[in-house]
């Protein structure tokens, strides 16, 4: 997992629970949590700290892990302001995600991990995203494209109708935009 | 009390974030510098491929150079030799013709002059034999005869020199077929070096370091064609100078190389030396096909001809030949 999503963690852990919690977190779990945004470290390691950060808080894993892809969207949005060109809408910006930014992290970072997603645009107030990663991250990805409604001041309802925790090969998210929830 | 325990726990607490946070600045720096490392190196490789890509390009512009001249002079030669075969034989017949007029001439010479002494010649033939006499004085008969003589004389010497450029065309561009053979390619530049003795004895010493070579398949003629070229143009690069030709093989090929101490060749110059019609000789002395028919034959053999030069020191060329599976 590239470090930017440790420095975001960490930033988020710091601002929502405090600099002792976060240090809590890499006591628990035996970390150093020395991170810098262009490394790479294990995957393992922010499970690790997902789940102390849950049993600490209380708060489910899903739950946390979807808070925190929403928290990584304005991040992302601040550390690389060349996906987010002005007049990009939230549609865009989601269409852009596998072949322009990954495109370009695969520039950047070429040992860099990626989840892979495949559009359907059955109208244009619809998008369906079809997520595929060894990860299973599917609750970030919901927290991400909760992040980019918010980010853009849109709203978007995201049904996720099939789901790899389920048993399915893919988790498939249906979006409507401009639909109050 | 409490508060101060607080504070002592922020302030370990700020201590340990300071240090995890300069820990991954360093970490940052190194990563930074390795990437830099990285870029410098991909950004070497680079340079290497676009050098090698430039290099290439070069020498296939010159192989497709060679190969389009190769194919214009061989519709020249072709178109060359019919005219110059007639034109030679006209000129043949004309010198011929030449000696019968100009027996022809001296009989009607001698003849006007005995009808000049007769005191009973008819008017009409004492005035015919004064305007012959007349024209042979005013156009200077004889002096026309004696430069006809020498008009053809050029014009076959001059042909002969058309022929032989035909010749060399043909040479280059593969149209004559010698006979391919297994030679010993120092026998050829031993022969060589007999037939061209008379270009480079007062001009320069020759050094031979020959090793003993296996037995090539080539056309020994041919090969031969080509050290003379170089031995003569060597000998023509110097006032007095030294020649060393070596020889010797390894595993795959026969290399020759033939190095002068003379005036050297230009990098301007050294880009063109290949090409037809390219020649610093001053003009009538060379026909500037030499070294192009020289290159023609290597490439036949399936070899190499390298030249390397400085200007003020020398020139050296090598010849690679296969053993094994070059083209004839």
């Amino acid at each position: 997992m590239k470090g930017i999503v440790f420095t975001l963690l960490n930033e988020l852990v710091e601002e929502k629970f405090g600099l002792a919690t976060w240090d809590n977190m890499l006591h628990e779990s035996d970390l150093d949590g020395v991170y810098t945004a262009a490394d790479t470290y294990p995957d393992a390691e922010l499970l690790q700290l997902v789940t102390h950060l849950s049993s600490s808080s209380g708060i489910g894993t899903p739950a946390l892990v979807r808070a925190f892809g929403n928290y990584l969207l304005p991040g992302f949005a601040a550390h690389y302001p060349v996906f987010f060109p002005p007049g990009i809408t939230a549609r865009q910006l989601l269409l852009s995600v596998d072949g322009i930014i990954h495109e370009e992290v695969k520039k950047l970072y070429p040992e860099a991990v990626l989840p892979r997603f495949d559009y359907e645009e059955p109208s244009p107030q619809e998008l369906v995203m079809i997520y595929r990663s060894t990860r299973q991250l599917c609750p970030l990805v919901e927290g991400l494209i909760d992040g980019t409604a918010e980010y853009f001041g849109e709203t978007i309802q995201q049904r996720h109708t099939r789901c790899v925790h389920r048993g399915d090969d893919a988790c498939r998210f249906e979006l409507t935009f401009g639909v109050t929830p | 009390m409490n508060t101060h325990a607080v504070m002592t726990d922020e302030s370990e607490l700020l201590a340990r974030a300071l240090r995890r946070e300069r820990l991954a600045r360093k970490k940052a720096e190194t990563l930074l510098e390795d990437r830099a490392r990285e870029l410098y190196k991909s950004q070497q490789e680079v340079r290497d491929h676009y050098e090698s890509l430039r290099t290439t390009q070069m020498q296939l512009v010159q192989s497709e150079k060679m190969a389009s001249i190769g194919q214009l002079a061989a519709g020249v030669a072709h178109e060359i030799n019919n005219p110059i075969g007639f034109v030679t034989s006209n000129v043949a017949t004309l010198a011929e013709y030449l000696t019968v007029i100009r027996g022809l001439l001296e009989s009607y010479g001698t003849l006007t002059d005995l009808l000049a002494e007769q005191p009973d010649v008819v008017p009409e033939v004492q005035t015919l034999l004064q305007s012959i006499r007349h024209t042979v004085q005013t156009e200077d008969l004889d002096y026309i005869v004696s430069d006809t003589t020498d008009l053809l004389r050029e014009s076959q010497d001059g042909l002969c020199r058309v022929r032989e450029i035909v010749q060399n065309l043909k040479s280059f561009v593969r149209l004559d077929q010698s006979p391919v053979q297994e030679a010993d390619i120092n026998e050829g530049i031993e022969t060589t070096l007999k037939v061209v003795w008379n270009e480079l004895k007062y001009k320069c010493k020759i050094q031979k370091r020959l090793s003993p070579l296996p037995p090539l398949r080539c056309c020994p003629g041919e090969l031969n064609q080509v050290f003379a070229n170089l031995l003569v143009n060597a000998a023509q690069a110097m006032e007095q100078g030294e020649i060393v030709i070596e020889s010797s093989a390894n595993e795959t090929h026969v290399v020759v190389r033939i190095s002068d101490n003379g005036c050297g060749i230009s990098p301007d110059n050294l880009a063109k030396l290949f090409t037809p019609f390219f020649t610093t000789k001053p003009v009538g002395s060379g026909t500037g096909l030499g070294l192009s028919v020289s290159y023609g034959i290597i490439q036949k053999h399936g070899g190499e001809i390298v030249v390397e030069s400085q200007v003020g020191q020398g020139t050296t060329f090598t010849i690679q030949l296969p053993l094994q599976g070059g083209p004839l």
